[in-house]
Order: C-alpha cells, then structure tokens, then sequence
C-alpha cells in the first residue's frame, strides 16, 4: 500500500494505491487521521490504483466518514476499479459515500 | 476431476496474502472468472484474519490455520480450518461481543463479505477444530434460485404517513414484494413513508438497495422514509454497512412517523 496526499486549493487529495488489508489498515487510518488532526475536513480520495481493499480498509474509510462529516466536511472517492466498485456496493458503501468517474470531478464537487 | 490442494500458514497477518496466492492459483486452475477469483481471494483473506484477529486473539507463529482447495469444473471447494476455541460465526453480525469501533463490528463486515461473495458457505466445530467450508461457482453460469416473495402489508396513519410491513428474508429475490409495494406507494405520491421492520429477519445489501432506492425517491417527492422496530440482528447490518447515517431509524413505527414530521427531507 502506498498513501500519497496533495493538499489543494480547497481539498486534500489523498492518492491511494496497492492492496489495503489487515496488515496495513492500521496505517491507512493513521493517514487518514493526520488529515483531520489537521484540520483537513475535504478529502479526496483517489482510488485508480487501488488493487484492493478487505473489510479492514473500508472500516478505516467508513471511520474518517463519519469523522470528516462531523467537521461539516466529506470523503469523496474518485475512479474505482470494478472490484472495488462492487465491494462497496456490495456492503452498502455506495450510498454513503459519494463515488466520482474521474479525480478531477471529485476535486470540484467540493 | 477434482485436484486437491493444501497449505497451512502460521497465525500471523502478513502471512495471510500467502494464502490468498494459493486460493488464487486453485480458483484459476478450476476455471473461475476473474470476478470469482477475487472473491474466493476476499473471502479467504476476510476469514483468516478473522481467525487470528478473534479466534485466536493474537498473532502467535505457533498458530497454524490449514487452507484445502478442491478444484472442480468451475467450481471450487475451500475448506479453512483452526485450532482456535469455537467460534461460530453464523452468529455474526448480530451476538458478537462489544467490540464496536466507530458502529462497525470487528469480523462482522468480512463475514458479511463472506456471505455475499461465496455460493456456499458452511460452518463446523469438528474435532477441535473451527472448519468453514465456501464453495465459489463460476459467476458466469450462477443462476440465483428463487424463493417466494415476502408477503407485505401497508396501511396509513393520519398526517399522510405510511406504513408498510414486509416480513421474513429481504434479500435479492426475497424482496422483490417489498420493492414493488414501495413503487407503488411512490407512485400514488405518499412520500412520507415508515417502513415496519418488526418482521424482518434477515437484510442483504439486495434489501438495502430497494431501501435506499425508495429512500432517493422519497425525498425528490419531497418526504422522507423512516424505518421502525429493527430486530437487534437487522439494526448490526445498518450499522455495519454504514447505513445507519442515512436513514431515521425509531423504536416504533409511531416513533417513526413522528421523526419523519420532524425532519421531512430536504428536497
């Protein structure tokens, strides 16, 4: 897993790619918490070379949701892969998170 | 004619990818699409960190979870097992103890992953050890049966609310019933809707989705859907899945309504 994070004008982009499981979910979520420490409440996140993420990585994802949305702020994904598209479909995810056909999209819907 | 194949890996996490590897080359050689293969890969990864996160309880390389595939005609059969005090997970997600991180349940995503991605899956305590048993079938062929749809009924409160009941399993067949009763009281604009899920047993995403569905519908129309009295089991699917942020959720359908005039959407 490699976490890559541009910070924008109006929104944090956090470029996620690899495999996300249990043994580096942990590290997704401190990623993840660096941002919102910070202050940082409009995330992006870019999933294009995201090969794969387990129930352990979506719990981190599903966990900053709630926090950003807290903070009157959002985690917008942009261009899953197919798979990964289904498995958030699968577990509902789809519904609460705002799921975008491109990066650029995602940024400009903040 | 079936090929058998085993691998046992120690109870630690980074060894866990090992066995997705092997799983991998098993559902390959039995001919399983691409989609399947990543399944069988998910479910194996979702149930063994499973084993060392809650049946074991830690990583220890004395730990061992033993992995057999047998590949079939498009189909394959795997069997993991492991030496972990019983842990039956078809108790998941509803009586797993207490250990709620931010509503989501550990193991109990994955083992809902589990349901959903394998054709089969069955589970035993036999002979000391946990043994759980998926089979995956190519998803080309896979042909869903198709159970009875839930009976539903409706009926309206005053202020314009109402409630509609569906019963037994809302799953992708089973609630077909339900989906169609919601379309219609879409259709003649009652926009305001409480769904009684007193006698809901079970929810897949399948059931969620024609929630979610009607709930989009709802608010363009102006109002809202509001679920009540969601047996203990049922509500762990909401919050697993996150759903529970979307929807009003109330003891009681009267509760329900209430809510729903409260806050009656946003459109």
């Amino acid at each position: 897993m490699e976490i890559t994070v541009s910070e924008m004008h109006r929104v944090t982009l956090i470029e996620l790619s690899g495999r996300v499981d249990s043994t580096n979910a942990d590290d997704l979520g401190d990623a993840l918490n660096a941002q919102i420490d910070a202050g940082r409440n409009h995330l992006v996140m870019d999933l294009s070379r995201l090969e794969y993420i387990s129930s352990a990585g979506l719990r981190e994802l599903v966990s900053a949701l709630k926090k950003v949305k807290a903070n009157n702020g959002d985690l917008r994904l942009a261009t899953p892969s197919e798979r990964v598209r289904e498995v958030l479909t699968l577990a509902g995810l789809d519904a609460i998170f705002q799921v975008f056909p491109t990066q650029v999209e995602a940024v400009g819907s903040f | 004619m079936a090929v058998e194949r085993r691998l046992t890996i120690p109870g630690l996490l980074n060894k866990i990818p090992e066995a997705g590897d092997f799983v991998v080359q098993a559902a390959e050689a039995a001919g399983l699409d691409e989609r399947a293969v990543y399944y069988c890969q998910m479910a194996v990864d979702e149930w063994c960190t499973n084993v060392i996160e809650h049946g074991y309880g830690e990583e220890n390389p004395r730990n061992h979870i033993n992995i057999y595939c047998q590949s079939g005609d498009h189909a394959i059969s795997i069997t993991i097992m492991d030496d972990s005090p019983p842990f039956d997970p078809t108790n998941l997600p509803g009586e797993q103890p207490n250990k709620l991180v931010e509503n989501l349940e550990p193991g109990g995503l994955g083992w809902f992953f589990i349901r959903k991605m394998m054709d089969e899956v069955h589970y035993e305590y036999y002979d000391g050890h946990n043994t759980l048993t998926m089979i995956k079938r190519s998803s080309v062929d896979y042909a869903q049966p198709a159970p009875a749809d839930a009976p539903v009924i409706s009926r309206a409160m005053p202020n314009g609310v109402w409630v509609i009941a569906p019963a037994g399993r809302l799953d992708a067949t089973g609630s077909r019933g339900f989906e169609s009763s919601l379309e219609s009281q879409l259709a003649a604009a009652h926009a305001n809707l409480v769904v009684d899920m007193s006698g809901v047993t079970y929810i897949s995403s399948g059931g969620l989705k024609a929630l979610v569905t009607a709930w989009r519908k709802a608010q363009k129309l102006g109002g809202n859907l509001a679920l009540a009295s969601l047996a203990p089991r049922v509500r762990k699917v909401f919050e697993i899945s996150g759903f529970d942020m979307l929807f009003v959720i109330a003891e009681s359908v009267e509760a329900a309504a209430a809510k729903l005039h409260v806050a009656p959407g946003k459109s």
